[in-house]
């Protein structure tokens, strides 16, 4: 602070005293000239930046919106619930891996059984063929036995047609084991790669879904939050608004002091315009001097006192309200976000769509698999059909050589009846052929039936035996490429407008953490009006008049009538006042309501009031 | 998505679907709106077919390239799913907006 100069005893002053007054009052102009000029350039650069928070608040809202109503997409909603019937299928799929690969050993076991059972049928016809040499040895040793060698003849020829019959079938069993054990390969390979994901697969896109339905459900909160954060960032940047404007009635007061000093310096200096106004007419002289240094002085003192309490308080204020505004920004931004990130990478512009596709992929990939073994199997069920109607085939041919054996066998019978105690040997021959014929018969039955059932079990594995899951696995197929398409596309637009929305957040964080520094910066101008007041107030008690109390208070009116034009504001005023014993002034509301807004939203409008 | 420029009247045509892909082809319709001098610029929307957020956000980088330029950006003929998502967005609030 400057030294206060020292002056004459009450009454007039002298020329050095004077012109020491006149400095110190034209000194603390000077100083209050230089925090208004900076100031005024630093609530301009507050009121553009807060334009372009607001600017960019909206524009927040506005990308958070959009980016939620394509929730609301008929899109969006088919891909949901085609995703709760991929899991539904995909966990289906799991459940009948034990099915389609039992079936299929049971085939293989059933084929083993078939393959012993046509063992047993060879082994049967070459007894038949051992009897039917006998029969020929027996019949040779007859004189009349000459009829049986056409009986013996045919009997030998229908083994050996059996017996072929029986190696076909034989081969055909083989082939049908083979296909049976490739399908069981091809089943084996995908329990091996792909069934043990199964599990897996359907848990994490079960995750997926669910984690996408929540997703939903969270930015339908947001999305009915959303108005909520965009009041609140209107009230905050009201509130600036406010007391932006007593800001700027700062600079006008500190003006109108720096006006009132330098009238008072010109009255002391008695140089032109230190005259009165013309309505009073009148040159100060040296106790007017007096009167007027001290009372324009105390006047400032106060006035500065008031300003610099106000200064503070609404710098404080705006530091309040930019704080608020940065907070509720980022909140929106941050819940929106939250929307749509990933879990794990949302910082390198992932979101959670791409999990879900990722989870996609890895079903399409499980499908594909499972197709492919699909494929195998039903071939080896048509090879297992085409065969099984062939060895059928057989059986029954099978059939028709036990029919004419037991035919053989019965009239041989008959013919060694006619022949009496001769063709007894041969009857025992006949009747064994005709014992073993019903064996055949019996095990190409069994053989047949086992083929049924191998026919049967096959049909099973066939696609055309679960039309329904197949439908199903059809339907998800289509869906699959779909909704990979559709959430590629999401996973883009989401990521790109997270992007300018973590754009727009940090710049509004910079525009705000500058206004915030720069505020502070003018705790220090505060500070400097409140040192000059001090200064003031005590230059002031310094040159007191000493007049009586009435003599002061007329001569006090007197100047301030002179100082009156000087004084537009109505908290001036109320100080003017004060120092002539008025009751001090009510306190001024601290958030003046904010003015109307002009913008088609009805959003405050700053440039009405900058600008 | 395709654009196409009027100079006669300073319109700008989109046409197609207009997405989060066409974000290096639409610099070239922030290059003209940067330019000076042409009047009062005009996006025709009519011929859009769709539009995802990702097109608004780019509208908003429009609108601020035109106001960097002392022009207020127009949004005509906006129809169907592009004027569903524009209404939803509350797009009114911050772009003339012409039918």
């Amino acid at each position: 602070m400057n030294a206060t100069p020292r002056h004459s005893p009450h009454g007039g002053n002298t020329a050095g005293e004077t012109a020491a007054w006149i400095r110190v009052m034209d000194d603390v102009s000077r100083r209050l000239a230089a925090v208004r000029g900076p100031s005024e350039d630093i609530f301009l650069g507050m009121g553009l930046r807060l334009r372009d928070a607001q600017n960019t608040a909206r524009d927040l809202v506005v990308l958070a919106n959009s980016l939620n109503s394509r929730l609301a997409e008929p899109e969006f909603r088919a891909a949901i619930a085609g995703l709760d019937e991929a899991v539904a299928v995909v966990e289906a799929l799991d459940s009948r891996k034990d099915g389609r690969r039992g079936v299929l050993t049971a085939l293989d076991a059933r084929a083993a059984t078939i393959r012993a059972s046509l063992t047993s049928l060879d082994r049967v016809l070459r007894r038949i063929k051992v009897v039917g040499m006998n029969a020929r040895i027996e019949a040779a040793q007859m004189s009349d036995g000459a009829g049986f060698d056409v009986f013996t003849q045919q009997v030998l020829d229908l083994v050996t047609h059996g017996q072929t019959v029986v190696a076909g079938a034989q081969a055909d069993i083989g082939r049908l084991s083979a296909a049976v054990a490739g399908a069981l390969a091809s089943q084996s390979v995908f329990d091996a790669n792909q069934r043990r994901q199964l599990s897996a697969v359907a848990a994490n896109l079960g995750t997926s879904v669910a984690q996408m339905r929540s997703r939903e459900a969270q930015a339908q909160v947001v999305l009915g939050d959303l108005p909520v954060l965009l009041e609140r960032t209107r009230a905050a940047i009201a509130a600036i608004v406010g007391d932006l404007q007593i800001g700027d009635m700062v600079r006008q007061r500190l003006e109108h002091v720096g006006e009132a000093l330098e009238a008072g310096s010109n009255a002391l200096a008695d140089r032109p315009g230190a005259t009165a106004p013309e309505h009073t007419g009148e040159h100060m002289d040296s106790l007017h001097n007096r009167v007027l240094c001290n009372a324009v002085c105390e006047l400032q003192a106060r006035q500065l006192d008031s300003i610099g309490a106000d200064f503070r308080e609404r710098i404080g204020s705006i530091s309040t309200a930019c704080g608020t505004l940065a907070t509720t920004l980022e909140e929106a931004r941050g819940r929106t976000e939250s929307v749509y990130s990933g879990d794990t990478d949302s910082a390198s512009g992932s979101t959670f769509l791409m999990s879900l596709d990722r989870e996609l992929r890895s079903v399409g990939a499980v499908i594909a698999h499972y197709d492919a073994a699909l494929r195998d199997t039903d071939s080896a069920v048509t090879a297992v059909q085409g065969l099984v109607v062939t060895m059928t085939a057989s059986m029954l041919a099978l059939d028709d050589v036990d029919a004419e054996i037991n035919v053989i066998g019965l009239n041989a019978s008959i013919k060694c009846g006619n022949l009496g105690s001769r063709g007894m040997a041969l009857n025992v021959v006949a009747q064994e052929l005709r014992g073993y014929a019903r064996q055949t018969r019996t095990l190409a039955g069994a053989i047949a039936a086992q083929l049924a059932e191998v026919s049967a079990a096959a049909s099973g594995l066939a696609r055309s035996g679960d039309e329904e899951f197949e439908q199903r696995l059809d339907v998800l197929r289509g869906h699959l490429d779909g909704t990979v398409e559709y959430l590629e596309h999401g996973a883009g637009e989401t990521a790109w407008v997270l992007a300018r929305i973590q754009e727009k957040a940090a710049q509004v964080g910079r525009s705000l953490h500058t206004t915030q520094t720069e505020l502070q910066g003018q705790m220090g101008a505060a500070a400097t009006v409140s040192d000059a007041a001090r200064q003031m107030a005590e230059f002031a008690a310094s040159i007191d008049p000493g007049l009586a109390p009435h003599d002061l208070r007329r001569a006090r009116e007197e100047v301030l009538t002179f100082m009156s034009s000087r004084y537009t504001m109505a908290s001036e005023r109320d100080l003017h006042d004060m120092l002539l014993g008025g009751s001090p002034p009510p306190k001024p509301p601290s958030k003046p309501a904010p003015k109307p807004f002009g913008a088609p939203s009805g959003e405050p409008d700053l440039s009405d009031f900058l600008f | 998505m395709k654009f196409s420029i009027r100079p006669v009247d300073n319109v700008i045509a989109l046409e197609g679907r207009f997405t989060y892909a066409d974000h290096d082809l639409f610099r070239g319709v922030l290059d003209h709106l940067g330019r000076p001098g042409r009047g009062r610029p005009v996006l025709d929307l009519s011929q859009l077919t769709f539009m995802d957020s990702a097109g608004l956000g780019m509208l908003l980088l429009a609108r601020e390239t035109a106001e960097a330029n002392g022009a207020q950006l127009v949004l005509r003929g906006a129809a169907g799913p592009v004027l569903r998502l524009l209404n939803a967005s509350r797009f009114e609030t911050i772009f003339a907006v012409e039918a």
